[in-house]
């Protein structure tokens, strides 16, 4: 690799930038405007008739003259600087230098910033030998100047002193540490701007180079939880700043002047004063907002220009789900047009978002709205250069036979035959199914481009773009890690609405809560997951940190509340460590759980556990009864039919924290486990309406009482749990309860055991302890006795049902008892008392002293 | 091997920044004729005032007939006198931007000779 510095064009700009007429502009720059204000005062003065002899007003007229000629030079020199010194021209192109970057001489190809950075390491490295020369590079970019390093530091709230001072610290490489490539990190440097797009290696470049390769900067960014891709996006946000910015000053240039639009060019046109009354011309909009830049959607723009500059059916239909970016998709293709950046055929038109809904409020009635309608419809058609913009257009063609319900199918139809007039209609996929899709004539008059949910990079493209509008709106700051927190966030938890829509309001909801609630100035992390956890009702402040301990210390809080089952609550937390660990690189439900096994052993409990500490309320368990479910047309209740929405539908959408457990589900029809068995799969389905039911921050639990029998029978024989639940699961196959590929989509088929008298006792423990429990907070100390649990377990204990009759016998046994006593006044508080086993009677115990201090 | 200064400045005045100027000068002479729309205005000089005109009817009415053949020959007429107002306007301004660059491109030509010459004549006014 050659990197001479001194051989480049650059380095000319350097040593000339030690000249105080080039390196010192902005003083020179307040030095003439001083010398220019003093000279206006002197004019001044003459012209208050001051008198002046001739010598001195020919002094102070050739001193004008020299001043004018110094400034018309300074300003030739600075231009002379900076547009031919700063910006050399290259004889090779960077994308050239690429391929065989052997040949060339690497420094050519670096701005002015990184030359006199490099050139300030070098002399720094001849003074200090010791010090690593990649130190030094850091050191300088790290130096106040530069633009990049301060913008990076301070979005990425990251610590550039402590970074300065660690490099100072350990300026040389420590014992055993590998020698830096410098070669690497100019060659880092060289692809980045290339990826980038640029032609030159900025300094961003290279800082985002030594965040690779320089292990001190690596580990500084480890330690304040920063990537070297963090950087980068950092680097590349400053640089389009500075890009648009650049571009901004150069009014001159045909791109900024074609943006002041054209006068006369509808003269030919004719008025339309019904769509001016009730549209919004798109150009009226883009001039407001000076080209604002819309982003993503690149493919769908190009699909819609090219079925709207066709002869013939260039109608367009785009269909998308709701807030997806169907108009932002309009807005692009209008914002070309005007600047006449798109299609001959396009170029120049007026793109009118014709609002439907103040049309129809506009007319008394049905047939007024119709009239208006075609009055619109038929200037748009003789103006000849309108595109009309029809939001939701299924809603106005749909058969809706109810009172005032209007249908322009027929009209719009009529209007779609003219080869002038155009129509952009936005529709959803539910609108297109439920309603387009049935009128096949009126659908094929448009040409279908599907918008797409615009992709993770993009969205935080987006968030960068609105980030200097909503710090002016809001007058706070926004750092990266919040900007990060929000797509993260938003795409995670916010599941109903698409990218980048749920991220922008998110960001918008964040930036009035910082204003109106807090007086922080920047908006960081904490602010968006209270945000979030607000919305969502999930604890997300410091969730990670508490799912991290949770997750660790599952089993033991699982038996906190749940007998026995040792090996089912093992694999259930081991399988929800693999998956919130991402190990197996799953993708959609949080998890997914098969439990089998008899009635009462505990099944139920363990999802109600599960629940409760996973999502911190029992309330979020979702609970489906699937023996309910066992007709083929049950499917449609679960998914809901036409626009009537399904019952599991509406409960995600509601709750998408959540438990969902399907209680016996091998009593549910096929076509219904088919239904489970893709949102298993792919954690979604598609409901009715065409909207997408998102399952990724749900578990699902199907329990299972099949081959109850089987297990009893194998527990009697003293097999082992593993064989049992092996022997289980190829008996359900054989017996064709479940398909294979069903039960292979579960993260973990747990086998529950049935329960023996030990366990069952240890269960009335528990659920007595909770009767304690409610009678401790009335004043009352409930003594639990073994001859009771013993009593308790007789009469509840049944090989068939587990420990499910043990609650009923506890209700009709203790709880009558205590409930009539308190009643009747003969318990009161304070007292301390037991129920004797036999008959049940409720026995005092006279301690009160012992009452109180156990208090 | 790098040209001295003297010569890159002499190279960037009267190469990259004279183009950079004509350049300039020639958008604003195309934005002109753009923003008036001169191009399209000249295509349709003798259309109808906003594409407004009377239909003729079915058959043959010479009441209807001569209505409408005056209100079009009007809507006509009144188009081409807007547009030519337009185009003219369009085309004078066209002219003070043609005049104005040459202007500016002349100075710029100039300048290192009119500095010389301003200097000399600086120099005997202070001696």
């Amino acid at each position: 690799m050659i990197f001479n510095l001194k051989q480049t064009k650059i380095y000319q700009a350097v040593r000339w930038a030690k000249c105080p007429l080039f390196g010192y502009q902005k003083t020179m720059s307040a030095f003439f405007l001083l010398v220019g204000l003093f000279l206006l005062s002197l004019i001044a003065l003459k012209s208050q008739n001051v008198a002046l002899k001739q010598t001195e007003m020919n002094l102070l007229w050739a001193f004008i003259g020299f001043y004018l000629l110094c400034l018309i030079w300074f300003l030739e020199l600075k231009l002379f600087f900076n547009n031919c010194l700063l910006k050399p021209k290259l004889k090779t192109l960077l994308s050239e230098a690429i391929k065989d970057s052997e040949k060339y001489n690497l420094a050519e190809f670096c701005d002015f910033d990184v030359a006199k950075i490099i050139n300030m390491a070098l002399k720094n490295q001849k003074e200090n030998s010791l010090i690593l020369f990649e130190n030094n590079l850091l050191l300088g970019l790290l130096k106040e100047k530069s633009e990049v390093t301060a913008f990076v530091f301070l979005r990425g709230q990251l610590e550039r002193r402590a970074l300065k001072n660690t490099l100072k610290q350990k300026p040389a490489l420590a014992q055993g540490q590998t020698q830096i490539s410098w070669q690497g990190v100019v060659l880092t440097a060289l692809h980045t701007a290339h990826k980038s797009e640029r032609q030159v290696i900025t300094s961003g470049d290279f800082l985002f180079a030594l965040s690779v390769e320089l292990p001190l900067f690596k580990q500084f960014l480890i330690e304040s939880d920063f990537t070297s891709d963090d950087i980068l996006n950092l680097v590349n946000w400053q640089w389009q700043i500075k890009e648009k910015q650049a571009l901004m000053k150069k009014w001159w240039l045909r791109e900024n002047l074609s943006q002041r639009g054209s006068v006369a060019r509808d003269w030919v046109s004719t008025y339309t004063v019904n769509l001016d009354r009730f549209g919004v011309d798109l150009r009226e909009r883009i001039k407001k907002n000076s080209f604002r830049e819309i982003i993503g959607h690149n493919q769908e723009v190009v699909l819609s220009e090219r079925v709207l500059s066709k002869t013939s059916q260039r109608n367009l239909l785009l269909v998308g789900e709701p807030d997806v970016g169907k108009f932002s998709v309009v807005e692009k293709i209008a914002q070309r047009a005007y600047a006449g950046k798109s299609s001959l055929a396009l170029n120049y038109k007026r793109i009118i978002d014709l609002d439907l809904s103040s049309l129809v409020s506009a007319a008394p009635d049905s047939n007024g709205a119709e009239a208006l309608f075609d009055l619109c419809f038929n200037e748009a058609l003789k103006a000849g250069n309108v595109v009309l913009c029809l939001k939701n257009i299924d809603s106005f063609v749909a058969d809706d036979s109810s009172l005032g319900a209007l249908n322009i199918t027929a009209l719009l139809s009529k209007y779609l035959s003219y080869p002038n007039f155009q129509v952009i209609a936005l529709t959803s996929y539910a609108g297109l199914h439920n309603v387009l899709e049935q009128k096949s004539a009126f659908l094929s008059q448009f040409e279908k481009v599907e918008v797409k949910e615009v992709s993770l990079e993009e969205t935080l493209l987006v968030l960068e773009d609105f980030t200097w509008f909503f710090e002016i709106k809001y007058k706070r700051r926004v750092s990266y890690r919040a900007l990060k927190e929000i797509l993260k966030l938003s795409n995670r938890y916010l599941s109903q609405l698409p990218l980048p829509s749920k991220a922008t309001r998110l960001f918008d909801e964040s930036m009035a809560f910082l204003s109106l609630h807090t007086k922080d100035q920047c908006l960081n992390v904490n602010h968006i997951k209270k945000i979030v956890s607000e919305k969502t009702q999930m604890p997300l402040e410091d969730l990670e940190e508490k799912e991290k301990a949770l997750l660790l210390q599952l089993e033991k809080e699982i038996h906190k509340g749940l007998i026995d089952q040792e090996e089912a609550v093992k694999e259930v937390a081991n399988a929800l460590r693999r998956t919130r660990t991402q190990v197996n690189q799953k993708q959609g439900l949080i998890g997914g759980f098969l439990f089998l096994g008899p009635t009462g052993v505990g099944k139920t409990e363990l999802a109600k556990i599960l629940t409760k500490i996973y999502f911190q309320s029992e309330k979020k368990m979702i609970r489906f009864d699937m023996s309910e479910f066992q007709s083929k047309d049950d499917l449609k209740r679960l998914i809901g039919e036409g626009k009537t929405p399904g019952v599991l539908s509406t409960q995600i959408r509601e709750t998408p924290f959540c438990l969902l457990l399907l209680d016996e589900i091998e009593k549910a029809n096929k076509d219904i486990l088919n239904l489970f068995l893709q949102i298993l799969d792919e954690g979604f389905f598609t409901d009715s309406m065409g909207r997408r039911v998102d399952f990724s921050n749900a578990i699902v639990i199907a329990t299972s009482n099949a081959g109850s029998s089987l297990i009893r029978e194998r527990v009697k024989q003293e097999r082992k749990p593993e064989e049992i639940k092996q022997e289980l699961i190829d008996y359900l196959i054989k017996e064709s309860i479940y398909r294979p590929e069903f039960l292979n989509r579960f993260d973990a088929i747990v086998f529950f055991k049935p329960l023996g008298k030990k366990e069952l006792l240890q269960i009335a423990q528990l659920m007595l302890a909770q009767l304690a429990q409610s009678l401790y907070d009335k004043g009352i100390i409930f003594e639990i006795t073994l001859p009771l649990k013993e009593k308790i377990v007789e009469l509840a204990y049944n090989p068939e049902f587990g420990a499910r009759e043990m609650k009923r016998v506890i209700q009709n046994t203790i709880e009558n008892v205590l409930a009539v006593a308190l009643l009747n006044g003969t318990l009161k508080r304070g007292q301390r008392i037991t129920i004797e086993p036999e008959g049940f009677g409720i026995v005092k115990i006279n301690d009160e002293t012992r009452m109180t201090n156990d208090k | 091997m790098q040209l001295p200064i003297i010569i890159q400045w002499f190279k960037w005045h009267y190469i990259d920044a004279f183009k950079g100027l004509a350049k300039a000068w020639g958008n604003f002479l195309w934005f002109n004729l753009e923003h008036f729309s001169v191009k399209g205005l000249l295509k349709s000089l003798f259309s109808y005032w906003r594409g407004d005109k009377s239909s003729y009817g079915r058959g043959f009415d010479p009441r209807v007939f001569l209505t409408s053949f005056l209100f079009n020959l009007i809507s006509r007429i009144l188009g081409a006198i807007m547009r030519t107002t337009v185009i003219l306007f369009a085309l004078t301004l066209e002219g003070i931007i043609f005049g104005l660059g040459v202007v500016i491109l002349l100075i710029w030509l100039l300048l290192p000779f009119s500095t010389i010459i301003t200097l000399f004549y600086l120099i005997g006014v202070f001696l």
